[in-house]
């Protein structure tokens, strides 16, 4: 992934964000704040899974999958679409994280950019709300342990979005480009910020399986493939 | 999208609401954890409040 000269304006929007950002904002207290209160919720519910039947573990798979679609969903008709009631979304993505990272330019340079990486901690708290009420379903229905591991794997998977989205956008690859499965999304996402595709392609920001079912990835190739593809650029769709 | 007007980094509503959800939060899980771990006592109970008092007011400052 060649890098190239930022366009000025680039340039001048990342100097404008940076002027407005709080001064009481810190990046790795951000960082810190998120991790904590995911790896609590983990841990409380974790404690609270007792000796599962084998079916109950098959709510992992499912809510792999099903988080999966989400992230996709989400991302392709919430976060590139005006959507009344949830513009501030919009807004911080596609009007701001778009501007502020571009395929040219994909990689923040302090802690304090992590103001537009990282969600705000109360996305977090959305979600796993978002996980009760079919967890308490799960709990009702006589798969209590089901349930909390349906919680454990979601809050899972949002750290893991959180930690993934981190090395699409660090400066320094020279690790995350060694990482399988972290050197793929990276390159799926910093694709995915060339303004020309943005609004149609790779929007799986962990695993790009739903880009792949649903046909939206800039890769013409099967799902190992496209899991396992690295910074190769052998299966790039022409634009 | 040259000319499209400068948007502003978050509408300060977002953080001071967001700051309660977040506090509320933090404290629901120190009580969970507390009770889980059999410390919960009113000081445990009391630094509860302190931290997520302490995290909302953080995200409302940095307008988070």
């Amino acid at each position: 992934m060649a890098t190239a000269r930022m366009t000025q304006r680039q340039q001048l929007f990342r100097t404008d964000f940076r002027a407005k950002v709080a001064k009481a904002y810190n990046g790795w207290l951000h960082v810190t704040l998120i991790a904590a209160i995911g790896l609590a919720a983990i841990w409380y519910c974790a404690r609270q899974v007792t000796h599962p039947a084998w079916y109950e573990w098959l709510v992992v798979p499912v809510a792999f999958a099903i988080s999966n679609v989400f992230e996709w969903w989400i991302h392709k008709y919430v976060m590139h679409r005006p959507v009344r009631g949830l513009m501030g979304i919009y807004r911080r993505h596609t009007l701001a994280h778009h501007q502020f990272f571009t395929d040219v330019e994909p990689t923040f340079d302090t802690a304090r950019d992590f103001r537009i990486v990282f969600f705000p901690p109360y996305a977090l708290v959305a979600f796993i709300v978002l996980s009760i009420p079919p967890a308490a379903i799960l709990n009702a229905v006589g798969f209590g342990n089901a349930g909390w591991l349906l919680l454990v794997t979601n809050v899972a998977l949002y750290l893991n979005y959180e930690l993934f989205h981190f090395c699409c956008h660090v400066k320094d690859d020279s690790l995350v480009r060694r990482i399988p499965l972290v050197n793929s999304i990276r390159r799926h996402h910093i694709a995915h910020h060339d303004p020309v595709i943005m609004m149609t392609r790779n929007f799986n920001l962990t695993y790009p399986v739903a880009d792949w079912f649903f046909d939206t990835s800039d890769l013409k190739c099967g799902l190992v493939s496209h899991v396992f593809n690295g910074y190769s650029d052998r299966h790039v769709r022409l634009k | 999208m040259m000319g499209m007007p400068q948007e502003r980094i978050e509408p300060n509503y977002a953080s001071l609401i967001g700051g309660i959800v977040v506090g509320i939060a933090v404290v629901g899980l120190w009580f969970a954890i507390a009770r889980e771990l059999d410390m919960l006592s009113p000081i445990v109970m009391a630094a509860g409040v302190v931290l997520a008092v302490a995290t909302a007011s953080w995200i409302r400052l940095a307008n988070l």
